[in-house]
């Protein structure tokens, strides 16, 4: 018993604690000039120059701005998908859809929006068929442009199946349906009652998985890679480009990047709320 | 009526008087109709979450896209034939045997910590489990690669085993701690009491906690390595070559039909398994598939 208490200890240090602790020290003492190959002591210097730039703030901006517009996008979408295949009776259906759509991996979503979505994509292809002249150039840069549009698709085509799936099954386990039927029987039309009813419910247990979805979205990294634009990049982008550049110079500014995303994630963490459960 | 949905939400029922049990016996036919917008919802969820597999099979078997051609100049399966030969074929098993070894380990990591900490209030250490989870695989592996090279393993495969371990660790201790039955520790002291050896408590109470989950964490472990490319591209510094490491690679050289059968090939395994998580009672995929290396959140139906 206390060799097997004390192995999962040892794990719980080695495999968690140790790496954790030393991704955000390391970062913090690299950025500070304690550790690394150009390190001359403690200094502010490349905080003072990475935040005096506009890199890391447009950087940060986008991050946060592009998590937020996803976030919101697929709770949206969530929750019009859930009311609808309650009001119409096709929750089953729609769950195996929600749930084919579930499978889709980020990076194989991001593959997919830049198939259909890029200018030589299925989408222009369709178009040119239709409208006669119709060219690549005519086609709306929804890839690699400057405002992610194309990360926020992606993040959107794989977050709308998990933000409906929960959905549902809060549906469910709160008995939406009873208390939005009982609206209907005290005279409410059949969407008034689910808007009115069942949606306040449901938002009152998003707390969790919007905090989920916003977090994710904000490390999100392989459909940023594929699908963002050069500048301003995604903050995971940032700090992975910054970091893996020849030059030795980056690598210091790329560790305030990661000293500064962490403090974005111990924000969040901080910011979740306190009855939430994870996992 | 608003005092009602905050009263539901709270589990006490106030609906001016109205015993919640009368709702069941609502006739639903009030509410049904509607039956060609529901249609609309299907085939338009259909065009979103189904229409992009099928998308992705008509790009892998094809090749010569000119503009604007919507299908392809040659329908052959070249692409497939190569996804199962030489380096395709090597990066395919490589990857799978990596994913096994971090889904094994990860999961037996995960029971022994949950196991470990159920002894205690362990919750805000809990909390440090996350942390692995939440952040981005690509700049996790940014700070652990100078660790991993201190120690000659950048580069190598046990380089990117033992940091794929981290998040599949990390998963499964925060699963499987989720799993313990009330009354677990009462019977390991029975099992003890009764001359139990420490087998005999895994075998007669370990176990059977966690048995039905085992297979599920398995696998959600499997996925994190199987579906990770901030880890593997970063730490194994293109010596590493698994399957999504093939997909980067053939997206960067603009090999579409490659890409593609790459793809399917990577997410198939997955669909199939949440196909059949669907229409099993009890258990409810949150999140398959990865975002941050997260392998996924899963659910146990109260």
């Amino acid at each position: 018993m206390k060799v097997e208490r004390a192995a999962g200890w040892i794990l719980l240090g080695l495999l968690l604690v140790v790496p954790t602790v030393w991704m955000v020290g390391y970062a913090l003492l690299y950025s500070l000039g304690l550790l690394g190959l150009l390190s001359s002591g403690l200094t502010a210097e490349w905080w003072r120059q990475a935040l005096s730039g506009a890199v890391l703030w447009h950087s940060l901006l986008l991050s946060l701005g592009v998590a937020s517009v996803t976030t919101l996008a697929c709770l949206v979408a969530g929750l019009a998908v859930c009311v609808a295949a309650d009001r119409w009776r096709v929750q089953r259906a729609v769950g195996v859809l929600l749930t084919i759509g579930a499978a889709l991996p980020v990076s194989v979503g991001a593959f997919v929006v830049l198939q259909v979505c890029s200018r030589g994509g299925l989408l222009p292809r369709m178009l040119a068929l239709v409208i006669p002249g119709f060219e690549q150039a005519d086609f709306p840069a929804l890839v690699n442009d400057s405002w992610s549009v194309g990360i926020v698709l992606a993040g959107w085509l794989t977050g709308v199946p998990l933000t409906g799936l929960y959905l549902q099954g809060q549906w469910e386990t709160a008995s939406v349906g009873r208390y939005v039927s009982l609206a209907e029987r005290l005279g409410a039309g059949a969407w008034r009652a689910r808007v009115r009813v069942g949606v306040p419910m449901l938002i009152r247990r998003v707390g969790g998985l919007t905090w989920l979805l916003l977090v994710w979205n904000f490390s999100a990294w392989e459909a940023p890679l594929l699908l963002g634009s050069q500048s301003p990049r995604m903050m995971s982008v940032l700090i992975q480009q910054s970091a893996g550049q020849y030059s030795l110079q980056e690598r210091p500014l790329s560790f305030v990047y990661a000293s500064l995303y962490f403090l974005v994630l111990v924000a969040l963490l901080c910011w979740l709320p306190r009855r939430t459960k994870l996992g | 009526m608003r005092d009602g949905v905050g009263a539901g939400t709270r589990g006490r029922v106030k609906f001016r008087g109205a015993a919640p049990e009368a709702c069941q016996s609502i006739d639903s036919s009030a509410v049904t109709g509607g039956g060609g917008w529901a249609l609309v919802l299907l085939v338009g969820l259909g065009l979103v979450f189904v229409l992009p597999w099928f998308v992705l099979l008509w790009l892998s078997v094809g090749s010569g896209w000119e503009w604007p051609r919507l299908w392809p100049q040659r329908v052959d399966g070249m692409a497939w034939q190569r996804a199962f030969s030489g380096s395709h074929l090597r990066a395919l098993l490589q990857g799978a045997g990596l994913s096994l070894a971090v889904s094994l380990s990860s999961t037996a990591g995960g029971l022994l910590i949950s196991r470990s900490l159920s002894h205690r209030e362990g919750g805000r250490l809990r909390r440090l489990f996350f942390v692995p989870l939440l952040v981005s695989p690509a700049v996790a592996a940014g700070c652990l690669f100078d660790l991993l090279a201190r120690l000659e393993l950048a580069g190598t495969w046990v380089g990117v085993f033992l940091v794929q371990c981290v998040f599949g660790t990390a998963f499964a201790a925060v699963f499987l701690g989720g799993a313990r039955v009330s009354g677990a520790e009462r019977r390991e002291q029975l099992v003890r009491a009764l001359g139990g050896s420490s087998w005999a408590v895994w075998r007669h109470v370990v176990l059977p906690d966690v048995w039905r989950l085992l297979p599920l964490c398995l696998f959600q472990s499997a996925l994190i390595s199987w579906l990770d490319y901030g880890l593997t591209t970063v730490i194994g510094s293109g010596r590493v070559q698994t399957l999504m490491m093939r997909l980067f690679s053939q997206i960067r050289e603009g090999s579409v039909a490659q890409a593609a059968a790459s793809a399917l090939l990577l997410s198939l395994p997955l669909l199939v398994v949440v196909l059949v998580l669907q229409f099993r009672e009890g258990v409810r995929v949150r999140k398959p598939g990865t975002w941050v290396g997260l392998g996924g959140l899963v659910e146990r139906a109260p």
